[in-house]
């Protein structure tokens, strides 16, 4: 007993000096210079809105969930023209960078649990309501002052002491897979809240539907967004790979580039290679996949121009149509080559000539 | 009365033959300047059936002033006790012999002083409800290893301490005076006979015997003018003076009484004016009593009785001072400032008539003296507001990250500085008089910029609100001289640090740490219970989160200290 009492004494004396010495070396707290610069740097999904006039109510809508975001806002007597198929698009690609976005926000939104030199890793966190545990690393290259991340993530509650063990960008390990890469510079002399800079994501929604991990588990395609954000302007390219077209089954491939100067005016350019719909507006009968190439400009007002050109595949012949709004997103001129009778007013209440549907070459 | 009255025949051949035989047998040599110590109390209390003195701390502080000013004492061989029982003085007393015996351990020669004013009985210092045998400090006295002790005794019935062995009443003859201390032994003197009232006096604010006592130290009792007052002239001198002064009064007349037991050739110099540089200086033809009065220290320094054709220099500090002159009608009063390595001449025809009512050298009203004092083992608490920053800075060291600076002691890129407010606390003379534990609570805070170093980026600039909350622990080393105070020791303290930025990916931060270090201040006793301080703390802690840093912070506080 009384050995026992001696070593208790021992290890309290111990134990003492030993946790004053810990708390006197390390200190704690969240107090960090570099956690805000590696904030700065981690993709932010208000950068990479698409902010084409008219998709608010859609962003809105997108902002809760990506499920909510993919309703169709264009109803009505809008249900078919082009400037709602644009907004339709943008709100899409808004709802789909918010999901995933807001999963790193999420996360991020928590002290780091990992601080090396140049290395941050939050989580693994569990994401209750997708019921997912992710893990978000980042690191900078202190030569360049550059950045580079990647998203893990794995089904169900894995978090815990070393629940992430040999996991780390470029590794999968514990039962977690990497979904999401990316890499970001930034602008030097940017204003401090700005996130300006040239940066570069790949999202294998492949990948992560085998992880079970998916809002929708039919969601397919590797989507891969350039962006830059210098120049006075935010320029985005996004590239859709690897998915197959709905509803032929056929391997499908869409590229869109976006551009919208800080002053607010912008445009926005689709190429979307599918199958369409053949019917009584198109003259097609194959099943060749024919080109869609969307081309939308629009002021700072919100006035706005979009032209469309459906060409190759089975078409007959290059169709083209067009649709002039003002900033109240009311429609005042029109014309479809499909549906002349449906001709709408002048081009003279345009407020661009033709817009050039080719992608923008000056995308990242 | 004349100061040889009570003098009998036989004591002065007693006195000249001790003084004729030690001069063969201790020459006096050149000795080594000797140390000089002194231990002065005091207590107003005598306990039940005695009425509270006034002034008995205040003859403490005379008797300390001309010790310090022209008795060759410095200020921290002088311990000053105030109202303490007898168990406490005792065990200072014994302190204050350890400190005699290091001194003849390390080979010098000791004068020991040992001064008390306040009530004595039936042969017992009062020390409130405690007594202290006067057996007892005359024992320990005589074992006490300094070369030459004197013991100073003004109290009611204070003859009993020289009375065994036949106190005598009348000062001693004059001996050979000597720099160095080549005399030997004792000497006790006593403000009365062991069976008379010492008394108190309002005009002098004081008791008779110290103040003449003090007096005579200022340059009246040089009968010899040669710039020295030895032991047996400050002697002569105070017995006759307070003998004159009470004589008419209701308590009786007062006679000092004195026990020599000196060896050696020379006597002790007690004063020597020349170490005062500022003099007040009573002409020849200047003739009547005079009272010099300490306007800032609000204390009657000397009083004068100028005789017609010698001229009388009173050695005083550098200060203001008032003169004042006693007529029948009226005084003669002149307020004068007597600058450092100066002479200030009286000259009555210059002073101004002031009638008895308007006397303003009679100060605040005196009741029942609480003078200064600096208490062992108290508590005090001192608030400051808005009077303190702190600031953090990179030490010296190898950084860990490529962007630190190497450059050290700059500016910390991490932390803000701060103005702060501060509380603290203090317990005094735990294990040792000196020694002193202390607490302290500082918080602060401001808006400010955060500048963050982005690297490639460039500096980011942040608006940003601070907020610091500090919690410290010390132990100090305190060192009093008048009333100053020095003080430096080691701290430790938890540091907590906040800040808000306002539009950045990362509202909220905050950073605690353990910080090692040292603190220390200098104060200033206003009063008694209150002292206003400059305070120093310098600290050192390790940050981590963005590489390893090692950082030190500094701040400084104005503080007003008050005693509990």
């Amino acid at each position: 007993m009384a050995n026992l009492h001696r070593v208790y004494l021992g290890m309290r004396a111990i134990t003492v000096p030993v946790l004053l010495g810990a708390v006197l070396l390390g200190g704690c707290g969240n107090w960090s210079n570099d956690d805000i610069l590696f904030k700065l740097a981690a993709p932010d999904r208000n950068t990479l809105r698409l902010r084409v006039p008219g998709a608010e109510v859609f962003e809105e809508q997108a902002a809760n969930s990506t499920a909510q975001g993919l309703g169709n806002p264009c109803e009505g007597d809008e249900a078919d023209n082009i400037t709602c198929g644009i907004r339709q698009i943008a709100g899409f690609f808004n709802a789909f960078t918010f999901g995933l976005l807001g999963v790193v926000d999420n996360i991020t939104s928590n002290d780091p649990t990992k601080r090396e030199q140049g290395l941050r890793v939050w989580g693994p966190h569990f994401v209750q309501d997708k019921n997912f545990t992710a893990r978000f690393e980042m690191r900078r290259e202190e030569a360049t002052g550059g950045f580079s991340y990647c998203l893990h993530v794995a089904g169900g509650n894995r978090t815990g002491p070393f629940a992430d063990r040999d996991v780390r960008c470029g590794r999968d390990a514990s039962g977690f897979i990497e979904i999401f890469t990316g890499d970001f510079v930034p602008e030097e002399g940017a204003e401090p809240q700005a996130r300006k800079g040239v940066g570069h994501m790949v999202l294998n929604l492949n990948t992560q539907r085998r992880t079970g991990t998916a809002d929708d588990p039919k969601a397919q395609g590797k989507f891969i967004f350039d962006y830059d954000t210098t120049g006075g302007a935010t320029v985005i390219a996004i590239t859709v790979e690897d998915f197959n077209d709905e509803d032929t089954g056929l391997p499908a491939r869409a590229t869109y580039s976006y551009r919208r100067t800080d002053a607010g005016d912008g445009e926005i350019h689709l190429r979307l290679l599918k199958q369409l719909r053949c019917g009584e507006f198109f003259g097609c009968n194959g099943s060749d996949r024919e080109t869609l190439d969307l081309g939308a400009r629009w002021t700072a007002e919100g006035a706005s121009r979009v032209d469309a050109v459906g060409s190759g595949g089975d078409l007959d012949r290059e169709y083209r149509g067009w649709e002039c709004a003002q900033s109240d997103l009311r429609i005042v001129a029109r014309h479809y080559d499909w549906e002349p009778d449906k001709d709408l007013g002048s081009e003279s209440l345009c407020p661009f000539s033709a817009v050039d549907v080719s992608p923008n070459d000056s995308a990242p | 009365m004349g100061p040889g009255r009570a003098t009998t025949t036989s004591d002065r051949l007693l006195l000249a033959l001790f003084a004729a035989v030690f001069a063969v047998a201790l020459p006096s040599e050149v000795l080594a300047e000797p140390v000089r110590r002194a231990f002065l109390f005091s207590h107003s209390d005598g306990g039940p059936g005695l009425a509270k003195l006034r002034y008995a701390h205040r003859d403490v502080m005379k008797m300390r002033n001309v010790l310090t000013e022209l008795g060759g004492f410095s200020g921290e061989n002088i311990q000053v006790v105030y109202n303490q029982d007898s168990q406490d003085v005792i065990q200072q007393l014994r302190k204050m012999e350890e400190r005699v015996l290091d001194d003849k351990l390390a080979g010098k020669e000791v004068l020991l002083l040992i001064y008390y004013s306040g009530h004595a009985k039936d042969g017992a210092l009062r020390l409130g409800k405690t007594r202290l045998d006067m057996n007892l400090l005359r024992s320990m006295l005589e074992d006490s290893k300094a070369d030459v002790r004197v013991a100073l005794i003004d109290a009611c019935g204070a003859g009993e301490i020289t009375r065994e062995k036949g106190g005598v009443k009348a000062p001693p003859l004059v001996v050979s005076v000597d720099d160095a201390l080549t005399a030997r032994g004792q000497v006790i003197i006593a403000s009365s006979s062991d069976t008379e009232a010492s008394q108190e006096s309002d005009d002098i604010q004081g008791s008779f015997f110290t103040h003449y006592w003090v007096s005579g130290l200022r340059g009246d009792a040089d009968r010899t003018g040669d710039g020295r007052v030895t032991l047996d002239e400050a002697y002569a001198y105070a017995y006759a003076r307070t003998v004159a002064a009470t004589v008419h009064s209701r308590g009786g007349v007062q006679h000092p009484t004195y026990r020599y037991n000196l060896r050696g050739a020379g006597d002790v110099v007690m004063a020597n004016l020349g170490a005062s540089t500022s003099v007040v200086r009573f002409p020849e033809d200047v003739s009547g009593r005079f009272m010099v009065f300490d306007l800032e220290r609000q204390l009657v320094v000397a009083e004068v009785e100028k005789e017609r054709g010698t001229p009388v220099r009173i050695a005083v500090k550098g200060g203001h001072y008032a003169i004042k002159k006693r007529e029948p009608d009226h005084l003669l009063m002149q307020k004068v400032k007597v600058a450092r390595a100066s002479e200030h001449v009286v000259d009555p025809s210059q002073m101004e008539k002031v009638d008895f009512d308007d006397d303003y050298s009679k100060g605040a009203v005196i009741t029942v003296e609480q003078p200064y004092v600096r208490k062992q083992g108290y508590w005090g608490l001192s608030l400051s507001g808005g009077m303190g920053a702190q600031a953090f800075f990179n030490l010296p060291g190898p950084p860990t990250n490529a962007k630190r600076s190497t450059n050290p002691l700059t500016a910390s890129p991490t932390f803000p500085a701060t103005t702060i407010a501060t509380l603290q606390t203090r317990y005094h003379g735990l294990f040792n008089r000196h020694l002193l534990l202390s607490g302290d609570l500082n918080f602060g805070g401001r808006e400010y910029t955060a500048i963050i170093d982005g690297g490639a980026l460039g500096q980011l600039r942040y608006d940003a609100a601070f907020f610091m909350a500090e919690l410290g622990a010390g132990a100090m080393w305190e060192q009093e001289i008048w009333r100053l105070r020095f003080a430096a020791g080691p701290r430790i303290s938890t540091v907590f640090l906040f800040r808000h930025l306002y539009n950045a990916p990362v509202d909220n931060q905050f950073f605690m740490n353990m910080t090692p270090g040292l603190a220390g201040y200098v104060g200033f006793d206003i009063f008694r219970f209150l002292h206003v301080e400059l305070g120093l703390r310098g600290s050192y802690l390790v940050y981590a989160t963005d590489g390893f840093q090692n950082i030190g912070s500094v701040s400084a506080t104005l503080a007003m200290h008050a005693d509990l």
